[in-house]
């Protein structure tokens, strides 16, 4: 037995059906675009808004006609529709005007492989039924499971008239094309957490908290360590490479932060901390924090991993760049030629949070020589509340608290530098001012960050080489 | 025809001169050798990268089916991701690189480059329809 069964196939002239599940009556359509975008396909055939020929009057004008029907197939095919078993079909139809020598309708369903199914569910000639420009309303009873879309294909030779139709509903069945897949049946597919989000797209398959990660965010971090007074602009005497990825749940709430960095470069006299503060998330927000290196020099964590003692998340990465980095080449860490270059360890730090509706902001910023008052951030990024307030205004600096004016001199020159690049940054060499090894820098700044926005990239002309590490 | 050869040549020039970025007009040492040389706007503000916002106008009828839209930069790079169904409307914001003035926004098969203007951008499910199986009078 076929899935398909046609109780009945045409009926003349009954009404639409109130308990029509789906429709489409096209009147709140101005053309055929947003329908296509909604996988309804058109060929040959149009949305037309206010046609003297249309079925309905009023607001209700709009319809689905063809071109003039001169031995091109013309049709419109619906979205898939998932039907569920016996239904009814509705809709209107006529032509546009009294002439033509052959003109037929068909109307029939269409699988995901673009063939037809079964036989058609109508087949009307228009020249032997007569009155040609008469509204006729279609009634096909059906009994159909599986995915098909429905097709409403016109041919005709000789005249000008056109195919109009109009007011298709259908009482089982729902609409299941998925435009984003090739306009293909909407699949259901396994989802073994059961959290919405199906297998194939859950990084997360077996836990329901967890869905899937935000797109990267990779940065490399320049900074100056001297602060509140300016050293020699070679934005190396920490250089970090981080990547962070938000791991979010079905409900696109953030749930952990997984954080990776690798310390490219280091000063030889200082030993800095890194942290990173999350600016407007409270540290209540945070579950807990793991991998982390804290060798309890200074640092105090709450129970939860992060920073005792501040309002905001503060999580620190490590409180001494040499707790993660082997200095191989002697004091300076791969800021000097001609030395064995050190290495980094990657730490990778996990911080998973009670769900939040918002992406936190992430600030990573230097505690220079564990002195914990001193945090060196970006230009205009306000410090944690564990900044020793009394070196604002100091040295060179010119913060200015009550203008929310941070981390700039006089000259608003900066303290840290952010390259919105990973490892295909090179930093300056030691001593090297950044505007001497990246050429077009000064031309960047200057102009406000109008001009060589690219500065950092390896193009003809931008770098010094031999002043790169 | 020298004069002309003389223009055209001049034309060309001028041409060539307008695609470098101009740094004419910038107060300070255009090619200053220490950073006290350099005057810097007290507004400006070091970043390299800014957020752009991306309004997402939902597909009515679009059905329910989620996948990921992710909009990804010139150089490939992958720069926001969200799961989210067609017919859902958002205002995302996600961290651009200020070299680029446009990203592609892909959600399953449907992808489509969009502009970024004033820290801005829009996309919509909408397909581009050039009507060319309609017959020519009716395009």
């Amino acid at each position: 037995m076929k899935k398909i069964f046609f109780a009945c196939s045409a009926v003349l002239l009954s009404t639409l059906t109130l308990t029509a599940q789906q429709s489409q009556n096209f009147n709140a359509e101005t053309s055929r675009t947003n329908l296509s975008s909604q996988c309804w396909i058109f060929s040959g055939t149009d949305l037309k808004t206010n046609v003297s020929y249309s079925i309905n009057t009023g607001t209700e004008k709009p319809l689905v006609q063809t071109s003039a029907l001169t031995g091109t197939p013309n049709f419109l095919a619906t979205p898939f529709i998932k039907f569920t078993g016996f239904g009814t079909l509705t809709f209107k139809h006529k032509l546009s005007a009294n002439n033509g020598t052959t003109r037929s309708l068909q109307v029939y369903l269409q699988d995901a492989n673009g063939l037809k199914f079964g036989s058609n569910l109508l087949t009307y000639n228009y020249i032997t039924a007569g009155g040609l420009t008469t509204v006729r309303t279609a009634t096909i009873n059906y009994n159909v499971t599986g995915s098909y879309r429905l097709v409403f294909y016109w041919v005709g030779t000789g005249g000008n008239s056109r195919g109009v139709i109009d007011d298709i509903a259908f009482t089982t069945g729902t609409f299941n094309s998925d435009p984003a897949n090739a306009c293909l049946p909407i699949v259901v597919c396994p989802d073994a957490d059961q959290d919405g989000v199906c297998d194939l797209l859950d990084a997360f398959p077996n836990d329901p908290n967890k869905a899937y990660r935000s797109a990267a965010t990779i940065a490399t971090y320049g900074f100056e360590d001297l602060w509140p007074a300016t050293g020699d602009f070679d934005y190396n005497d920490a250089v970090i490479w981080w990547q962070s990825y938000y791991v979010l749940n079905a409900q696109n709430q953030i749930v952990a932060l997984e954080w990776k960095s690798v310390t490219r470069a280091a000063g030889a006299g200082m030993k800095n901390g890194f942290a990173i503060n999350l600016p407007g998330t409270n540290a209540s927000s945070v579950k807990s924090v793991s991998g982390n290196v804290l060798k309890g020099n200074y640092v105090a964590t709450a129970a939860n991993g992060c920073e005792a003692g501040v309002t905001n998340a503060v999580i620190f990465i490590y409180e001494s760049a040499d707790d993660v980095i082997k200095r191989t080449g002697g004091p300076f860490y791969n800021t000097v030629r001609g030395t064995v270059p050190g290495v980094s360890d990657t730490v990778s730090v996990n911080i998973e949070f009670f769900p939040l509706s918002t992406q936190p902001a992430i600030d990573p910023f230097l505690v220079a020589n564990q002195d914990r008052g001193r945090e060196i951030h970006r230009a205009g990024w306000a410090p944690t509340t564990k900044a020793n307030s009394n070196l604002f205004g100091s040295a060179q600096d010119e913060t200015n608290v009550g203008s929310n004016r941070y981390y700039v001199t006089k000259n608003n020159f900066p303290w840290v530098i952010r390259i919105p690049a990973g490892f295909q940054y090179y930093y300056p060499l030691e001593k090297v001012s950044i505007i001497q090894a990246h050429l077009k820098f000064a031309s960047w700044a200057q102009s406000g960050g109008l001009n060589f926005v690219n500065w950092y990239e390896n193009l003809s002309g931008y770098r010094d080489a031999a002043k790169i590490y | 025809m020298k004069k002309l050869l003389l223009l055209g040549a001049l034309c060309t020039g001028l041409i060539s001169c307008a695609k470098e970025e101009s740094t004419s007009g910038l107060a300070g040492n255009q090619n200053p050798t220490s950073f006290d040389e350099m005057i810097i706007n007290p507004n400006f503000d070091w970043e390299t990268a800014h957020a752009v916002q991306l309004n997402v106008t939902g597909l009515k009828g679009g059905g329910d089916a989620r996948h990921f839209l992710t909009v990804t930069d010139p150089s490939g790079l992958e720069v926001f991701k969200v799961l989210t169904s067609v017919g859902q409307s958002h205002r995302l914001k996600f961290e651009l690189a200020d070299q680029y003035n446009y990203v592609t926004v892909s959600f399953g098969t449907v992808q489509k480059q969009v502009e970024v203007r004033g820290r801005k951008a829009q996309f919509d499910y909408s397909i581009a329809d050039d009507r060319s199986d309609l017959d020519p009078s009716d395009r």
